[in-house]
């Protein structure tokens, strides 16, 4: 996941991704941002809030809920003064242009 | 669906059936070896009754129920209707199939036998109630479901059928004679009950786990008419006519289905972005090649003018129950109860360092698997070579497998303990 170096929030979101990539997809073993499962990760600072899109490998995930649980917490607790919205959405379509290197080597590509 | 630590089944609804079933698994391997000699006989005595009733019923269909009460949700997209059930369902299941398997090992219609089958039959009923109210909440038609149902239904009618069967040993009410009963009894129990809970219960799990871009439902939708058309005609020509001269054709209408099955299944491998297998799929799939095995041999019996020879009967029941839904329960135990145990070790509020691969040992399914398979290939081609040695040989290695797989579920289920 690329984050622009002249955005303004630049070293938050690196932080954010930072974190995420302890966040890992119970079933695949590997994280989210290696699986490119994050969308895109906003911040505001008028209110705090950080509201990031992401998605599933399927989904009909059965563990969906606790991934996305894992997700709010990690960031809640490297930013507990902000508000954590994580919305799922399921387009576009997760495909495996999306996954990191490292995330096709650990699928077995 | 979404399910959290919460909603998730309750762990009584779950774990009693995976523990149950191991220890029959290691059960039936054990009194395979003890009697290996019978298996070069007819299969319609004590032993082999008593053996076969305790693999699909203690071994098989437990260990489904318990996966049922978990995955069902998961393919339905719905909560599981109640805990409770699961709960009675046990109770009476397990005192029902001792009684059962009791009762043929010694050959004793009493009173014994047919209040254990009695029992079984309500638990498999109110089993089959839980998962119609729990499915039927589902608002998209979905043909996963409609196998998994049907599948169950099945089950009813092969319990049913049992039951009639027992009755007719004392009664003697039933047209012909018990042999083609125990024929329709069987085919219902492998191919309605078995064959097509596999089919849905892996149609929704393998896409899943291999993260497949595309599936064929309609190679699906084919499969569910053509094995249930079969099965029907199959079944309406047992009962009424007693006769069973349209076999072959309905085996080709079932062989037919289970052809688009392996279809879907071989879209979902080749569209699958997950190429590196761990030991539960490798598994699996070993199991699904093993569908080749019965139905090559359910055709070649079909050749036969007269009645096949015993041995090939006892090798496509052995093949197909042993080779196929025993190696693909064994894959599908280290896929479905590690998740289990980590869901329900997994806090609300506490990102956990553990994994599900970290609850169990991949190499010790490898291991399985591999001496399972050279058991289960001695084995086979001890009954239909009638050869003991091979028999004893490919039994010993069996148990020995069925023995690291129930030492293996036990270590996964000791780790609920540790905090």
């Amino acid at each position: 996941m690329n984050v622009d170096v002249l955005d303004p929030f630049y070293q938050q979101k690196l932080s954010v991704i930072s974190v995420l990539n302890q966040v890992v997809d119970p079933e695949l073993g590997i994280n989210v941002i290696d699986l490119g499962l994050i969308y895109d990760i906003k911040i505001q600072e008028c209110p705090k809030e950080i509201i990031l899109r992401m998605t599933l490998s399927t989904p009909s995930c059965p563990v969906g809920g606790i991934i996305k649980a894992n997700v709010e917490l990690a960031i809640k607790e490297l930013f507990p003064e902000h508000v954590v919205v994580v919305f799922l959405v399921f387009e576009p379509r997760w495909t495996l242009e999306m996954v990191t290197e490292t995330g096709k080597a650990a699928l077995g590509w | 669906m979404e399910i959290s630590a919460q909603e998730s089944p309750a762990k009584k609804a779950i774990l009693p059936f995976y523990l149950t079933a191991a220890f029959s698994f290691l059960l039936v391997n054990i009194l395979t070896v003890y009697s290996v000699e019978k298996f070069t006989n007819h299969f319609f005595q004590p032993a082999l009754l008593a053996i076969t009733h305790l693999a699909v019923l203690g071994w098989g269909t437990m260990i489904i129920i318990g996966a049922s009460n978990q995955l069902i949700p998961v393919v339905a997209e719905k909560k599981l209707y109640s805990n409770n059930l699961p709960v009675i369902c046990f109770t009476l299941l397990l005192p029902g199939i001792c009684l059962i398997v009791h009762s043929f090992w010694n050959f004793q219609l009493s009173i014994g036998m047919y209040i254990g089958a009695f029992i079984v039959l309500c638990a498999l009923i109110m089993h089959s109630v839980n998962m119609f109210i729990t499915s039927r909440r589902t608002a998209k038609s979905n043909v996963a479901v409609d196998f998994i149902m049907t599948a169950h239904a099945w089950l009813v009618m092969t319990a049913v059928l049992g039951i009639a069967l027992l009755l007719n040993l004392r009664f003697g009410f039933l047209q012909a004679d018990n042999l083609h009963y125990l024929r329709l009894h069987a085919t219902l129990g492998m191919v309605g009950w078995f064959l097509l809970l596999v089919i849905g219960v892996s149609s929704r799990l393998l896409p899943m786990f291999l993260l497949s871009r595309t599936e064929n439902k309609t190679y699906l939708n084919i499969s569910w008419y053509l094995i249930n058309g079969g099965l029907s005609l199959f079944l309406m020509e047992g009962l009424i006519f007693n006769s069973s001269i349209g076999k072959p054709l309905y085996t080709g209408i079932i062989l037919s289905g289970v052809l688009f099955y392996l279809a879907y299944i071989r879209v979902c491998f080749t569209s699958a972005l997950r190429k590196k297998l761990d030991g539960g799929m490798k598994q699996t799939l070993l199991a699904i090649g093993f569908t080749t095995i019965p139905f090559f041999l359910v055709v070649v019996s079909n050749l036969y003018i007269k009645d096949a020879p015993s041995s090939l009967i006892i090798g496509y029941g052995y093949s197909f129950f042993a080779g196929f839904i025993s190696t693909l329960i064994m894959g599908q135990t280290f896929k479905t109860l590690p998740f289990i145990i980590w869901m329900h070790k997994t806090n609300s509020g506490k990102n956990s360092p553990l994994q599900p691969k970290d609850l169990y040992k991949e190499k010790l399914v490898l291991l399985q698997m591999l001496l399972y398979m050279i058991g289960f290939s001695l084995f086979l081609c001890g009954v239909l070579l009638k050869g003991t040695y091979l028999m004893y040989t490919g039994s010993a290695i069996t148990t020995f497998a069925a023995l690291l797989y129930f030492g293996h579920v036990v270590y996964l289920m000791g780790k609920l303990r540790i905090v």
